[in-house]
């Protein structure tokens, strides 16, 4: 068995929220990570996902991002990290 | 020299980056690719080719009067473009060729040069050149726009591959962009069956950077009177809506702040301590004795 990894960068920490980043990870092929590449996401939202049989195995934490008060924005907020396992040989 | 003008200052503050698509006449990309590229099969071969110029040699001293890099950075616009961000005798940080060989099945990781930059306003602008048509397929630079106002280290954004509204670089010969130092990008691959070569320059200020553009058709009174959201344009460069601007793949939370961050790098680029995007900036200031 492999696992497959989608990550998700959400509009907000709602999973219906709008998809605004994604990134892959595919333990069934050797090929390289591509960054990019793409011009459209996978999923409109993370709920999307869920649907198509991803499952959510971690969510960021919702807490103050350090250096916020002081106005600074920080990278990505709202992280889902999603897999499938595969069973396919390679 | 060719100064910028406000709008050109606006979309540079809100995206982190100009484009100047074609600006390195024919003749000039022959003799650059002549000079820097021919024959070069990878980063090392291309660098050993540069100049050696030291960091902190100031940009008018750093190449030889024949050199074709001299002529380069003589171009009325790009020495304009560099003047009205950075000011007056500005310095080389350092330079560099990348190059990329023909179907590469490996991309950069999103990044961007070098530590946090803990500098509350004053910025480097990095200069990318590419003296050879640009296809996407060739993979040229892909940039963020907008994410010169967060603040990343090196690698540490690798993660995210992909992000709505990402820009990559395509263009004719000759094109150069011109990067706040902060913004973040990586090569793309090269799927192609060309030669990929792209000359990078850092460029660090001496002095303020206030006031360098071309400001002759700025309102500053206009452009920092209140206004609220969404409402029309009271002058010809709308600078609170467009800096009001949310990047589509901005979270909700962050891009609020991101205005925070566009409203200081006008202040520091305008002089008008007053100026705010709204009243997103002047309200957070307000705390009456």
């Amino acid at each position: 068995m492999r696992q497959k990894l989608l990550i998700l960068y959400l509009q907000n920490s709602a999973l219906d929220s709008p998809v605004v980043g994604w990134t892959r990870y595919d333990g069934d092929t050797v090929a390289p990570p591509v960054s990019g590449d793409e011009d459209e996401p996978p999923y409109a939202t993370g709920l999307d996902a869920l649907r198509d049989g991803w499952r959510a195995i971690q969510f960021s934490a919702l807490e103050p991002q350090p250096g916020e008060l002081n106005y600074q924005p920080g990278w990505q907020s709202f992280e889902v990290i999603m897999e499938k396992i595969v069973e396919t040989p390679r | 020299m060719k100064q910028l003008g406000t709008g050109e200052m606006i979309r540079f503050v809100r995206d982190g980056f100009l484009k100047l698509e074609g600006l390195l006449p024919g003749d000039l990309c022959d003799a650059f690719r002549a000079a820097y590229v021919a024959d070069c099969t990878d980063d090392r071969s291309g660098r050993a080719r540069l100049p050696v110029v030291p960091w902190g040699t100031p940009l008018t001293d750093a190449f030889d009067g024949n050199d074709v890099l001299s002529r380069v950075f003589s171009l009325p616009e790009l020495a304009g473009a560099i003047h009205s961000l950075l000011g007056p005798k500005c310095k080389v940080d350092h330079h560099v060729m990348h190059i990329r060989e023909p179907n590469q099945g490996v991309s950069q990781h999103l990044h961007c040069d070098a530590m946090i930059d803990a500098r509350e306003a004053a910025f480097d602008v990095q200069i990318m050149i590419y003296p050879q048509n640009m296809t996407r397929e060739m993979g040229g630079t892909l940039v963020i726009p907008g994410s010169h106002t967060r603040k990343a280290g090196e690698t540490s954004i690798a993660r995210y591959q992909n992000l709505a509204g990402q820009v990559q670089l395509t263009g004719p010969a000759g094109t150069v962009l011109i990067l706040h130092h902060n913004l973040w990008h990586a090569g793309r691959r090269n799927a192609s069956n060309s030669v990929r070569a792209m000359y990078k320059m850092r460029l660090n200020p001496t002095g303020s950077q206030t006031g360098h553009w071309d400001m002759s058709d700025y309102d500053a009174a206009k452009a920092r009177a209140p206004k609220p959201l969404h409402s029309p344009a009271t002058c010809k460069h709308d600078v609170q809506a467009k800096l009001s601007f949310f990047h589509p793949w901005a979270d909700a939370r962050s891009a609020h702040l991101d205005i925070i961050q566009r409203t200081r790098l006008w202040r520091l680029l305008s002089g008008d301590e007053d100026f705010s995007v709204h009243h997103f900036l002047s309200r957070l200031e307000n705390e009456p004795a």
